[in-house]
């Protein structure tokens, strides 16, 4: 194979990457706006908000209109049919999927209903401090009703949720021999990812703001990673969660997360009386 | 009754109305009291901003002078609590200052148990090697004690 084919092959799995997706912005009323965006491979992504208000550009925000940066986010300029459509960069550069960015950008268009201010924007001093918690959990062990306590928290914060498995293959598969001793370590972990896949169905049921996220390796390495993909504010521990792990106790992770964490971390203790 | 236990301290949570916040007077405590007091005044709740003043080991044996500079170390630290109990009570209803003397996690954990808090916010700035070789970070040592959920903060960029 010649380099350039490969090289042209390289240039095309790039652009299949990194394509731009388009989100299509539906604004029903002045209160309320609805994206619409396809799933997509990568951010940061500008997004192309398709409408015809242009009042609905995010709030903290910026987008070209006519060649220009505009910096002005609830007085754009009126669009006429000439003028190209605003084109709009995300302030938060997530790794995550175009839906859940979607969601998030709906969130800061949304005119909440307030009863002091009905109509207006809510200001960023009056949204919640804390927007995304990481919950460790060893989907092996934890049930949706054990994560209630949590929920309610994250619900007091208007916060969104993401589960986190980190799998650890179990010592007792060191014995495990012959050809077919990385197949059963396969369905073990296939079976740790459909529990997660189902606890976090379950846990939707009452809390719509719920994702999940499967790891392999180190426990407190696969948290301190996954909490810096996911610009997480909160990393959540509650030792009543019991995280097993054969290499680190909840205190040890605790403590480890405390030190070399890149956001807040709150520990809910077992109280006096355990 | 672990879970019955997490429910009741995540109802605390939940129903925030004490919040305790504990400094250490260096030049991150203003953003942890910020932190702290955007927290409160999610939860509408009143804020105890919290210094414990660690008395050197030398003062066991001290001589006249010794004393004379701890006080005059102890009104610094007083008036800089103070200062930043004033910064912060721009943001919060409720907010007061809470000097105490002794061992931080100990006093801290009282005061919390002392108050009813419902939670306690510190703050970790990813110490040196060596304060974590000889165990010099506050926050762990805070989080084993308190009797109520502890948040650790992390400023950005530290």
């Amino acid at each position: 194979m010649k380099p350039l084919t490969i090289v042209t092959q390289v240039l095309d799995y790039l652009d299949l990457r990194i394509k731009i997706p388009k989100i299509v912005c539906l604004q029903r009323k002045r209160s309320h706006v609805k994206l619409i965006a396809p799933r997509a491979n990568v951010t940061p992504f500008p997004v192309v908000v398709a409408q015809s208000d242009y009042d609905a550009v995010p709030l903290g925000g910026m987008y070209w209109f006519n060649g220009q940066l505009q910096k002005r986010y609830w007085t754009a300029p009126t669009p006429n049919p000439e003028t190209p459509e605003p084109f709009v960069r995300l302030i938060t550069r997530r790794a995550l999927d175009v839906q859940d960015t979607a969601s998030a950008l709906t969130d800061q268009l949304s005119f909440k209903k307030n009863p002091r201010n009905d109509g207006r924007v809510i200001s960023a001093n009056n949204r919640s401090p804390i927007r995304r918690f990481l919950i460790p959990i060893d989907v092996l062990e934890v049930k949706p009703v054990d994560l209630k306590p949590i929920l309610k928290v994250a619900e007091r914060f208007d916060a969104e949720i993401t589960l986190l498995h980190c799998y650890e293959i179990p010592p007792s598969f060191g014995y495990a021999v012959g050809p077919l001793a990385p197949m059963e370590v396969t369905l073990h972990r296939d079976m740790a990812r459909t529990r997660l896949l189902k606890l976090c169905t379950e846990v939707r049921k009452f809390f719509a703001k719920c994702r999940y996220v499967f790891v392999v390796g180190s426990l407190p390495v696969e948290i301190l990673r996954a909490s810096a993909i996911l610009h997480a504010d909160l990393i959540v521990i509650a030792l009543s969660l019991d995280l097993v792990s054969h290499s680190w106790t909840t205190r040890e992770l605790l403590d480890e997360l405390v030190r070399k964490a890149n956001c807040s971390v709150l520990e809910i203790p077992l109280g006096p009386s355990v | 009754m672990k879970i019955l236990e997490a429910e009741r301290l995540s109802g605390k949570l939940v129903s925030t109305k004490k919040v305790v916040v504990a400094v250490d007077l260096t030049k991150h405590s203003e953003a942890t009291a910020h932190y702290a007091a955007q927290i409160a005044k999610w939860f509408n709740a009143s804020l105890y901003i919290a210094y414990v003043f660690s008395l050197p080991p030398s003062s066991e044996f001290g001589i006249e002078d010794a004393y004379n500079v701890i006080d005059q170390e102890r009104q610094e630290v007083r008036a800089r609590l103070d200062q930043l109990t004033e910064q912060v009570h721009r943001d919060v209803s409720v907010c007061e200052s809470v000097y105490l003397e002794g061992e931080p996690e100990e006093q801290i954990s009282a005061l919390a148990s002392d108050l009813g808090a419902d939670l306690i916010i510190t703050a970790s700035h990813h110490p040196t090697f060596l304060a974590r070789l000889f165990n010099l970070d506050k926050a762990p040592k805070i989080m084993h004690l308190a009797p109520c959920p502890v948040l650790v903060y992390h400023q950005e960029n530290t």
